[in-house]
């Protein structure tokens, strides 16, 4: 009976995302591929945004961080839930307002040259088949949770059907079906946390308090604030206008629908994180100490909940993994066309919609070969941020500000932040890696004004 | 100060839910309005309105 209720729900599961995904039809133009024709309205927007960062890292992760350091990860997770807001009131509409532009390196093209725009490009590209990796990684712990396989297995899976639906739909297949992952769950994750707090609450109210109060005192004793200061850094730039997020801002339908996506998804990421973090604080009553964290969400699950239950956590991990990978899939290769493949050979819209298509099942199979290097999940998102900030943000910030613009002062910052980023993440390891964010950040914006300088000089 | 932090979590709890309701209802109305697409013309069948 059991068996029969738990297929029947992810087989309804699955005709129901058929079913999204076929109504969100095939791509038949690149301006459907790469955005959506610009026509997305508020609530897709948002619940794309925020299913494309609710990821295994902001579900699975957190819950994890949660059931070891208390409330201390939701001190550090409003970071970004600030860094969304003030991307959505101060850069979201402006990047809205740009015409011609499908992606940041399309900006930094308009504010440097051609060189800038194909090397953020690459470095853009490389960065979703990053975070790809990691997400194709989180989707073969699941498989391998609940079914026992091999956690190759759960990758291929997972990686092919999204990428399926990607490369025929394009953003308004990855939009739409982000949608209703999100709505999965947003309903589903709140509900067990319920549950828990209802049923399974050992020593009542107090006793949770009590609990939250030593996990975040264990979280605190266990890092240096120099550590909390590099997370803190992290999560405040490290994920700022990634290409997927870009994409969704160029796509809204109006510089007012952009910006209240942006900032209404940085205020749900408050409420997220406060309930991924309470599940991870029940778990510590629930689940026996020592787990491994990217365990405790479906352990927990396994413990207090019925196997149709359990069958429903797997959708839900599902969606939130899938929702995440195939915005990155289509923003990379939404990326490589208009930033690798277009500045260097001019092809007409139709030659470009086959080759976002092809990028899109290269950047899928190069993710799914890369998640076996993989760490833990929020490990890995963390070395991707370090790289993101450094190689991107100054380029992109300053370049809007500054009257003129020098391309050596942009190839230099990418270039040298990129590199220190990776360096830093190979040379230091252990808990010292994540302030590597901050040396980066530093070198980057030094070889900016080095370049600045060097080319007024040589203009002078 | 417990029961202060589990209001405030069964408050988050509610507006998460409530978050996934409304987009539900967005991504209802954005596929039941796709309208079929109309086939068009080649170029050189178009009415010349010049």
């Amino acid at each position: 009976m059991h068996t029969v209720v738990s297929v029947t729900l992810v087989a309804s599961y699955v005709v129901v995302l058929t079913f999204v995904a076929v109504r969100a039809r095939a791509a038949r133009e690149y301006a459907e591929f790469s955005l959506a024709r610009r026509a997305l309205p508020l609530a897709l927007v948002f619940g794309s945004l925020c299913a494309t960062y609710v990821g295994p890292g902001f579900s699975i992760g957190f819950v994890g961080r949660g059931f070891q350091s208390g409330f201390l990860f939701f001190g550090i997770g409003l970071a970004y839930s600030l860094q969304n807001v003030l991307v959505g009131v101060l850069v979201a509409p402006r990047l809205r307002a740009l015409n011609d532009c499908h992606t940041l390196g399309d900006a930094i093209g308009q504010k440097y040259d051609r060189r800038c725009h194909v090397l953020a490009g690459v470095i853009s590209v490389g960065l979703c088949t990053g975070y790809a990796a990691v997400m194709a990684k989180a989707g073969g712990v699941v498989f391998k949770d609940v079914f026992g396989l091999p956690v190759w297995s759960g990758v291929v899976l997972i990686v092919g059907i999204t990428t399926l639906y990607t490369t025929s739909g394009g953003l308004r297949a990855s939009v739409v079906t982000d949608a209703f992952q999100f709505t999965a769950f947003a309903i589903l994750l709140p509900v067990v946390l319920l549950l828990a707090l209802g049923f399974h609450l050992e020593g009542g109210v107090a006793g949770f308090a009590e609990r939250a109060s030593v996990a975040t005192q264990d979280g605190f004793a266990s890092m240096t604030p120099f550590q909390i200061i590099g997370l803190v850094t992290a999560f405040l730039l490290g994920e700022t206008l990634i290409p997927p997020y870009a994409n969704r801002a160029l796509a809204s339908r109006t510089t007012r629908v952009s910006k209240h996506a942006f900032v209404l998804g940085g205020l749900f990421s408050v409420v997220w994180f406060a309930v991924m973090i309470s599940l991870g604080v029940a778990a510590r009553g629930i689940v026996p100490a020592g787990t491994d964290e990217d365990h405790v969400l479906l352990n927990m699950v396994k413990a207090i909940m019925p196997t149709e239950g359990y069958m429903l956590l797997l959708v839900v991990s599902i969606s939130v993994i899938m929702s995440s990978l195939d915005s990155l899939l289509n923003a990379g290769a939404v990326v490589f066309t208009q930033d690798i493949v277009r500045p260097i050979h001019r092809i007409a819209n139709g030659k470009a919609l086959d080759v976002g298509r092809t990028a899109t099942v290269v950047i899928a199979v190069a993710a799914a070969v890369a998640a076996a290097a993989v760490p833990t999940i929020i490990d890995g998102l963390l070395v991707c941020y370090t790289i993101w900030a450094p190689a991107i943000l100054p380029v992109l910030v300053l370049g809007l500000w500054l009257k003129k613009p020098r391309p050596l002062a942009g190839i230099l910052s990418m270039v040298v932040g990129a590199l220190v980023a990776g360096l830093s993440q190979l040379a230091v390891s252990g808990p010292t890696r994540v302030p590597a964010i901050l040396p980066a950040l530093g070198a980057a914006v030094l070889a900016y004004f080095i370049g600045h300088v060097l080319s007024r000089e040589k203009g002078a | 100060m417990g029961t202060v932090l589990i209001v405030v979590v069964i408050a988050a709890a509610v507006i998460t839910v409530a978050s996934g309701v409304w987009v539900a209802t967005g991504l209802i109305a954005a596929i039941t309005s796709v309208k079929p697409r109309t086939s068009v013309p080649p170029e050189a069948e178009r009415p010349d309105r010049s």
